[in-house]
């Protein structure tokens, strides 16, 4: 279905202001438009008030309380938030979503923009290549796909094997090496790229064509014309992506827990941060310390969010109406 | 500008075109081929037995069984039936629930009026930001106070409320794709509202509903992190926790029959994948774009 | 005015539909009850063990529920490791199984907390049968002089070796005793021999509380007071961390990353299952579950001797009654039926160790299978060996935080992120905070 820009045609404003006309001549009718819209939107009300904004301040609340599910929670202030800092583990679980975040993301958005511009290029069989791109990152997710690249990355799993066949000696398991273990989780990450890349594809069709011949005729090469045409005009996506995949990265648990065996292992080198967040609640039930540890994560998501909203007006370019 | 070319430069130029097109298609095929091996090896190894599967790249091999299907089938104190069974319940569940909710909320969004309606919009989109592990906590508490722990609730009745705003989003951004022209002409004939989502929008909005419910089917069938915590009976195991449980018992030793469930587990998506695939990639795309 | 009607009825009729359709859900989400017994009493059991165990209780179960058919048994069991985390989830949920399987090192804190129930009662009514029970086993498993778990059997640490790699190796099979540095020469030969095909001696212990517990005996000490502090020395854990680290030097043992690899716990989750290296360390109970994992044949050998008698029959796991059960008599049926009946006790056999019940014992000697036979003769020859010496000290509440503590300064001292001198220091450390 296509997407059409939303200018509003002038007859449409002769349309909406009628309209407006019409309710302001009727009370009666606006009051019924508000029933009409709260009856639609009561589930999602009712879901957000129970099972979110509920939640949300509960969650503040036990962030300052001690609590392990059996007793009563029981108020100890900013305990929970100092006792993090002095936590070395929760350093540790820190620092290794940090550097998930911070590796995973740029390589993932790298090669779906890589990829999705190859794709591009008219290619026969476009269908089938990008649906090969793309299977990774549907069944990424799974539990089964984390078992799998536990095995992938042991000392006699098929990433040996293949730097055997290319004359490299090696025999570590990656997955058990606390200095590598954290890296096979990024290319996991980056290995289901292909949803990134869907969007720039679909992204990158948009673009008329008549920019590039237009660019050619000046005699721009092909990257004066990626950087002055492309990159510009996608800026929306990479947008876009970027806070969707950092969002994801921050929340990872699956692989995290699969690969490590549930232990964040080895010497806590994979134990991301939702990991101790679980293994704090559900394992040692300190509610109260876990709570406060993803109120943290929720302040750290909002303000990395934050910032990038507020920067991206210095690099997003929107075509319609101009932000 | 014109500039002058001669014949061989045109002839080179052409040569180097065809060049560089078969090495992008060399580098595409290569790229390919690396990233679907993962799932190519899972898949053969999961038909060789034991000694064979390690320490060996081949996607072919000498020896063929079905038995780590078989075994692994029954290696659990139910069979994977039941697991399957299970995870279809839930994913169902839950892909009632947001088609009900989202396109309820999504409805209201697009085309009523009311008041504190912007304010709302806000927090909707506020909730698709929101990393759920902040809520899992309380979350966790109110289902144990409901006694749902260890049941499918805690898993489907959220979506029932429309907890997913993301499709609610998606279903908004169709939505204003759909003439308004409609809403007066329905309003000019006497139709109410409800008949005229139930009439009108929803059978419109067909593609947005069938790209909620598939992926909404996948996410549920490969959320592991909720079934986790809530499950607590192998009766009730859904096929995440399930797989995770094989490879706490008998899966070290076993890796044939966990990769030929793990298989198993992967072919409903896949079979998604492949029949709704037009579907469902130019659902991932069009999120991405502004309506 | 008419729009109005249609609206409100359309949308009452979507609420009834969704009502009902949740009304539906809560019918197939309150647990399906897959297992058969027309119960009209259900009990909850948990346990933890492995896919072998879990036959075997079950086996267990079906015959006791055949005996008694107005009582269903719903099981559901976990690695060690998990184990206790989902137990106290399901604690914390409210949904407490009524039969709970219980560590030694874990009984002391889920009696503080009021989980478990005093089975004194129960035992004087003879619902639960101890009159030929072993006095030994009774002994190391009361808390205060009150009984909260029935002990489902006595074992002993030993270990098991894979005899088609130790006959490869050509090092001869090992003597009927030995120390520490005769062990330490044993596997370097045969890491040294199956080098080619990635086989370690042994894999690494040093995490392992279970035989930590066995070496700090052998210097004369204990783990913990009996007033439930710390009763090694950092001495001991030094000593401890550097034998493991000249074993690891000399490739005798699984390097860090090899033994990392292995998370989990129970029979599948070692390298000697994994066909990875020579030797185990386990407990005596725990041999039908490994050799039922491979095709090699596994056999028994005692744990290296050190300057004082260190070994001490165990009572492997108790079996205990949640104190809050509404099923508490049909609970403690059940416990009777596994340690007495002699149906019971032959579907749990030597699993889950030897019967303290001496009219059980001569039950599975009469219809032992030779692998049977092979732990009963271990037995025999671990308590005349002269090598053991009682424990009588129940391990305190902060046990289990010993256990985990132990895990990881272990494996950062095999990672070197930590001399032995300091993770034996650390872990000291760390038990004075828990133990206090």
């Amino acid at each position: 279905m296509a997407f059409t820009p939303t200018t509003v045609p002038a007859q449409k404003r002769r349309e909406l202001s009628s309209r407006q006309e019409r309710l302001r001549r009727h009370p009666a009718l606006e009051k019924k438009e508000n029933a009409a819209g709260y009856l639609f939107l009561l589930p999602w009300f009712l879901g957000m008030v129970i099972f979110v904004l509920g939640p949300v301040i509960a969650s503040l609340y036990l962030s300052f309380t001690n609590y392990d599910l059996i007793g009563i929670p029981k108020w100890i202030g900013l305990q929970n938030y100092l006792a993090m800092f002095r936590d070395p583990q929760w350093w540790d679980s820190v620092k290794a979503t940090l550097i998930y975040v911070i590796l995973s993301v740029p390589l993932k958005l790298a090669f779906a923009l890589l990829i999705a511009l190859m794709l591009k290029q008219g290619l026969r069989a476009l269908g089938i290549f990008r649906a090969i791109y793309y299977v990774p990152s549907l069944l990424g997710g799974s539990v089964a796909i984390a078992l799998l690249w536990r095995k992938v990355f042991d000392s006699d799993g098929i990433v040996n094997q293949a730097l055997n066949l290319a004359g490299i000696h090696a025999t570590t398991s990656w997955i058990s090496t606390p200095s590598t273990a954290l890296y096979t989780l990024v290319v996991l990450a980056v290995w289901q790229f292909g949803s990134p890349m869907l969007i720039f594809l679909a992204g990158l069709k948009q673009i008329p064509q008549e920019y590039y011949e237009a660019a050619s005729t000046d005699g721009a090469g092909a990257l004066r014309k990626f950087f002055l045409i492309t990159v510009p005009l996608i800026t929306p996506l990479i947008f876009f992506n970027l806070i969707l995949q950092m969002v994801g990265a921050f929340q990872a648990f699956t692989p995290a827990y699969i690969v490590s065996g549930g232990t964040g292992g080895p010497l806590d080198s994979t134990l991301f941060y939702t990991l101790y967040v679980y293994r704090q609640g559900f394992g040692y039930l300190q509610m109260g310390y876990a709570s406060a540890m993803s109120w943290l994560l929720l302040l750290v998501i909002a303000f990395v969010s934050s910032i990038s909203f507020l920067t991206s007006r210095y690099w997003v370019f929107y075509q319609d109406e101009g932000r | 500008m014109i500039t002058r070319v001669s014949v061989s430069e045109v002839r080179a130029r052409a040569v180097a075109k065809r060049f560089n097109r078969l090495l992008l298609y060399a580098i595409v095929l290569v790229g390919a081929f690396i990233m679907i091996y993962p799932l190519l090896w899972l898949l053969s190894a999961s038909f060789k037995p034991q000694d064979l599967i390690f320490d060996n790249v081949n996607l072919f091999s000498p020896q063929w069984i079905l038995d780590n299907y078989t075994q692994g089938w029954n290696a659990l104190d139910y069979p994977f039936t039941l697991f399957f069974v299970n995870s279809i319940i839930v994913c169902l569940g839950a892909v009632l629930g947001n088609l009900i909710s989202c396109s309820l909320a999504a409805y209201a969004f697009a085309r009523l009026r009311f008041k504190y309606k912007a304010l709302w919009f806000i927090l909707m989109q506020g909730m698709i930001l929101l990393p759920t592990h902040v809520l899992i906590v309380p979350q966790y508490i109110l289902f144990k106070g409901l006694g749902w722990v260890n049941t499918f609730l805690p898993m489907v009745v959220p979506k029932f409320l429309a907890t997913d705003a993301f499709f609610i989003f998606l279903m908004i951004q169709f939505m204003r794709g759909i003439p308004t022209e409609l809403d007066d002409a329905a309003k000019i004939d006497g139709c109410g509202r409800f008949s005229f989502y139930w009439r009108v929008i929803l059978p419109l909005s067909l593609p947005a509903l069938a790209t909620t419910a598939i992926f909404t089917f996948i996410w549920t069938w490969n959320d592991f992190f909720t079934q986790l915590i809530y499950l607590n009976d192998e009766s009730l195991y859904t096929i995440p926790v399930a797989l995770r449980a094989f490879l706490d018992s008998t899966g070290n030793s076993a890796f044939g029959q966990l990769f030929a469930m793990s298989v198993l587990s992967l072919v409903p998506i896949f079979g998604f994948f492949l029949i709704f695939q037009r579907l469902l990639i130019e659902g991932a795309s069009t999120t991405g774009l502004k309506g | 005015m008419k729009k109005l009607y249609y609206t409100r009825r359309q949308v009452c009729q979507i609420g009834l539909s969704g009502l009902t359709s949740l009304a539906l859900l809560d019918l197939v989400g309150c647990g399906g009850a897959t297992s058969s017994g027309s119960g009209s009493e259900t009990l909850q059991l948990s346990f933890w063990g492995d896919a072998s165990r879990n036959k075997l209780t079950r086996n267990a179960i079906t015959l006791f529920q055949q005996a008694h058919p107005n009582i269903t048994i719903h099981s559901w069991f976990a690695n060690f490791n998990d184990y206790f985390n989902k137990l106290n989830t399901q604690i914390a949920g409210g949904t407490t199984p009524d039969l709970i399987q219980m560590d030694m090192a874990y009984v002391a804190q889920y009696v503080n907390e009021h989980i478990l129930l005093d089975l004194s009662d129960l035992i004087s009514n003879k619902t639960i049968d101890l009159s030929d029970f072993d006095q030994g086993q009774i002994a190391s498993s009361e808390d205060n002089g009150k009984l909260y778990g029935i002990s489902l059997g006595g074992n002993y640490e030993s270990m098991f070796y894979d005899t088609q790699f130790v006959q490869q190796a050509g090092v001869g099979n090992p003597p009927a005793t030995w120390t520490w540095d005769d062990f330490a020469t044993y596997t370097g030969k045969i890491s040294k021999a199956l080098a080619s095909q990635k086989i370690f001696g042994t894999g690494d212990y040093s995490g392992a509380i279970d035989v930590f517990e066995i070496w700090v005996r052998q210097q004369g000490h204990e783990l913990y007071t009996p007033d439930g502090k710390v009763g090694f020395t950092a001495q001991d854990a030094t000593s401890w961390f550097n034998y493991w680290s000249e074993l690891r030097k000399a490739g005798a043992c699984a390097s860090a990353e090899i033994q990392a690899s292995v998370t989990g716990s129970g029979p599948s989750s070692t390298l000697l299952v994994q066909g990875k290296a020579a030797f185990a360390i386990a407990h005596s109970n725990q041999y039908h579950g490994f050799q039922t994992l491979s095709q090699h044949k596994y056999a028994f050998q005692m744990v290296p001797n050190g300057p004082q008698p260190g070994l001490y029959e165990k009572p492997s796991m108790l079996m205990s009654i949640a104190a809050k059960s509404k099923y508490a008599d049909d609970a403690a049926r059940f416990i009777n039926f596994i340690i007495t009946d002699p149906k019971g006790v032959k579907a749990i056999g030597l699993d889950r160790g030897i019967p303290g019940s001496a009219r059980a014992r001569a039950t599975l000697e009469a219809s032992a299978t030779p692998e049977d036979k092979a732990v009963l003769d271990f037995a025999n020859q671990v308590a005349s060996s002269g090598l053991t010496r009682p424990k009588k000290i129940l391990d305190p509440p902060a046990a289990g935080k010993l256990q985990t503590a132990l895990q990881d300064v272990a494996q950062a001292v095999s990672f070197g992120k930590q001399t032995p001198a300091e993770g034996g220091n650390a872990l000291y450390q760390q038990a004075l905070k828990f133990l206090v």
